[in-house]
């Protein structure tokens, strides 16, 4: 598992213990060809409309020293773009 | 030269191009700089760094008087002001981040790049009949000059899917903006982001539709 996936999962962990509800996917190029992968896309769910600035600040550091594409979607957006199953995303934790 | 903080960009970047096609040899040649040997133009040179907010001060201090072809930033999607990218220009080297500098290198032309999605923008904007001039005031919005109505600020997302936090967040990350318009030609926009705009008072456009809405008022 490389560094950036394990600094997300710390990341992740962290979000999930501070109680915030969060389902985070992996998707893209870099599932299949990591040192080839220009990013690493990141798919995040949330439900409180605040949420996304909380995550945003808490991987800056990480956002720095790797390029982060991120994108977030409420349950009824995912849904409606049917995105987890079209793009083939897997759960981060998955890679833990 | 004080040390900066991201003096491992070099490394990092090194990496990342040294297996690209068009690559023949890379090197690091000081804190934040490569020696790129292209198959095709020969010796390149690229500046690294990895910053969220990019001016011409933090390039002037990057680059320190020295020749460049390209700068490219780690961090994904940095906030580039109008003067950083005049200097860019006005210095002939260019600005982007990795994606950019691999169809840069596979192009031969790091110096004079520009972003495809930019170029096909400009390209759009600046044939249209009713518009007469179009200048970027950052790297995501563009002021565009009409003849016989009031000029208009756009800024453009290149999102696959467009989202209503894709939304917020360009709203509390750029300064004011009348439109956002939707770049890439593939993927949707979700109820939510439209819902999202149009509680800030702002349309979403397609490209095309923006292409109709540039013939008339926005009022």
């Amino acid at each position: 598992m490389s560094n950036i996936i394990h600094s997300l999962i710390k990341v992740a962990r962290q979000l999930d213990e501070e109680g915030h509800v969060l389902s985070w996917f992996i998707f893209g190029s870099y599932l299949h060809l990591e040192k080839q992968a220009k990013d690493l896309d990141v798919l995040i769910l949330y439900r409180l409309e605040q949420s996304p600035a909380i995550v945003r600040t808490s991987l800056n550091k990480i956002s720095i020293h790797h390029p982060l594409d991120l994108i977030f979607m409420t349950d009824d957006e995912e849904r409606e773009f049917d995105f987890i199953n079209q793009q083939e995303a897997k759960k981060l934790y998955l890679f833990s | 030269m004080s040390k900066r903080s991201d003096d491992w960009s070099s490394d990092w970047c090194k990496d990342k191009l040294e297996d690209h096609e068009k690559v023949d040899s890379i090197e690091l040649t000081d804190s934040n700089y490569l020696s790129v040997i292209h198959s095709e133009v020969g010796k390149l040179r690229i500046a690294t760094m990895s910053l969220r907010r990019i001016d011409d001060e933090d390039l002037s201090s990057l680059l320190n008087d020295v020749d460049i072809d390209f700068v490219l930033n780690v961090s994904k999607e940095p906030y580039i002001t109008q003067a950083a990218l005049q200097k860019a220009e006005q210095e002939g080297f260019a600005i982007g981040g990795l994606g950019d500098a691999m169809r840069a290198l596979r192009n031969g032309n790091m110096e004079s790049y520009v972003n495809p999605e930019i170029h096909f923008i400009l390209r759009g904007l600046r044939q249209h009949t009713r518009v007469s001039s179009v200048s970027r005031l950052d790297n995501r919005r563009f002021k565009v000059v009409r003849h016989g109505l009031p000029n208009v600020t756009i800024l453009t997302l290149d999102e696959y899917d467009l989202t209503a936090e894709a939304v917020r967040n360009a709203i509390d990350s750029f300064p004011v903006f009348d439109a956002i318009v939707k770049s890439n030609p593939n993927g949707r926009i979700s109820s939510k982001s439209i819902s999202a705009a149009s509680a800030s008072g702002i349309q979403i456009f397609k490209w095309g539709e923006l292409l109709g809405a540039l013939n008339r008022d926005w009022e």
